[in-house]
């Protein structure tokens, strides 16, 4: 190899100075339109829906004790809470069936012109805390039709055997937005030192009537 | 750009050679914003945001939920929109990116049937497919419900997909704090 003229040597160190940067730039210039376009700003969840099979006879969830009980016990067995939005933003809640007025069917007047969510979520809680009371064991269901939860979900027990349930109820022309901050409402209530409770998870929409 | 002539040019100057001012864009800083951007662009993507995309013709509800969002059959439930700049629909209809195929008119929405004969059919025919293609049966909906849609259509909805033992309904919502 012949030897290197010390001129030529000299322009080789020069050249090998700083970083070419054009390539990454390049590749930033593509990868942030492209995320601009797919990046969530308004992040979306889900809501989840699952009302409850129906009973069937086979009674396979510690249904044998209910033979063993006295007509007056199977009376109490349910709580059968019933939240009902009516008209003028008042919203009915109703225990055991009752229809009169009194401190098992009360009606919780509007707030500001819309349903007081923040009543209704004190008053639910109080019914879970004074009337439904302690959970009284875990018990758990059976889930093969979603593929996500596959297996045996766990889940609280109460004196009352639907201790987990509420029938929330509308007027017909109720928005779909009330509806859906009702049932976020009925399902969890979080107090100010940032603990949640659960509610009543399990609703079932029905019709008024 | 600011050149600064070097100590060594008036040598050069001096021995006959002019060397050329060095002189290029200034691509640091760029580069730093760009890295600021590009890291918050990958922090806010969310994989699971590309299985739902909101529909542009209704408004969503919002809740406090976090349930993540899932693959799964996906129909849309509008009643219009405030917005006239938008294209107004009403009915049922399959969520899909492009041509959206309209299930249920507003005619349909607005009788007394507590089930939608169109939704019916519609689910029967995804059921058939599943069964045919040995997809396994979920059982799983997901609905893009607009927040103006009224309790009576969305009863109709719900008694409809559990007919087609659709048990269990995901609604889509915006999620707030």
């Amino acid at each position: 190899m012949p030897a290197e003229k010390p001129s030529s040597r000299r322009k080789q160190e020069e050249t090998g100075g700083d970083l070419n940067l054009t390539p990454i730039m390049n590749l930033m210039v593509v990868l942030i339109p492209m995320l601009i376009q797919v990046a969530a700003f308004t992040e979306l969840a889900l809501l989840q829906y699952m009302p409850p099979a129906e009973a069937d006879d086979s009674g396979d969830s510690g249904d044998q004790d209910d033979e063993d009980k006295t007509p007056d016990e199977e009376e109490i067995s349910n709580l059968d809470l019933i939240v009902n939005l009516v008209a003028n933003n008042v919203i009915q809640v109703s225990m055991f069936n009752t229809t009169e007025l009194g401190d098992k069917f009360y009606e919780i007047p509007e707030s500001a012109g819309f349903y007081n969510m923040k009543a209704l979520q004190d008053s639910l809680y109080s019914i879970k805390k004074n009337i439904v009371g302690e959970s009284t064991g875990m018990d758990s269901t059976w889930a093969d039709e979603m593929d996500s939860t596959k297996g045996w979900i766990p889940f609280k027990t109460y004196k009352y055997k639907d201790g987990r349930d509420v029938k929330l109820t509308a007027i017909g022309i109720t928005p779909f937005q009330t509806i859906i901050k009702t049932m976020d409402a009925l399902l969890f209530i979080e107090q100010s030192n940032g603990e949640k409770h659960e509610l009543f998870p399990q609703i079932v929409l029905t019709k008024l009537g | 750009m600011v050149m600064v002539p070097s100590k060594a040019a008036g040598a050069s100057k001096a021995s006959g050679k002019r060397r050329k001012p060095k002189c290029g864009l200034q691509l640091n800083a760029m580069m730093d914003m760009m890295t600021v951007i590009l890291l918050f662009l990958i922090k806010s993507y969310s994989a699971s945001g590309a299985l739902i995309q909101a529909s542009d013709f209704i408004d969503l509800p919002t809740a406090q939920r976090d349930m993540e969002p899932k693959k799964a059959l996906a129909l849309i439930v509008a009643n219009g929109n405030s917005d006239p700049s938008v294209e107004q629909q009403f009915g049922v209809f399959e969520d899909m990116p492009k041509n959206i195929r309209q299930i249920c008119d507003r005619t349909e929405m607005s009788t007394d049937y507590v089930v939608l004969p169109g939704l019916s059919a519609y689910l029967q025919e995804q059921t058939d497919f599943r069964e045919k293609t040995g997809a396994m049966f979920t059982g799983e909906v997901t609905i893009q419900c607009a927040d103006n849609v009224p309790y009576d259509w969305l009863l109709k909805v719900i008694n409809t997909c559990g007919q087609q033992e659709y048990a269990t309904i995901d609604f889509v919502i915006i999620k707030t704090k």
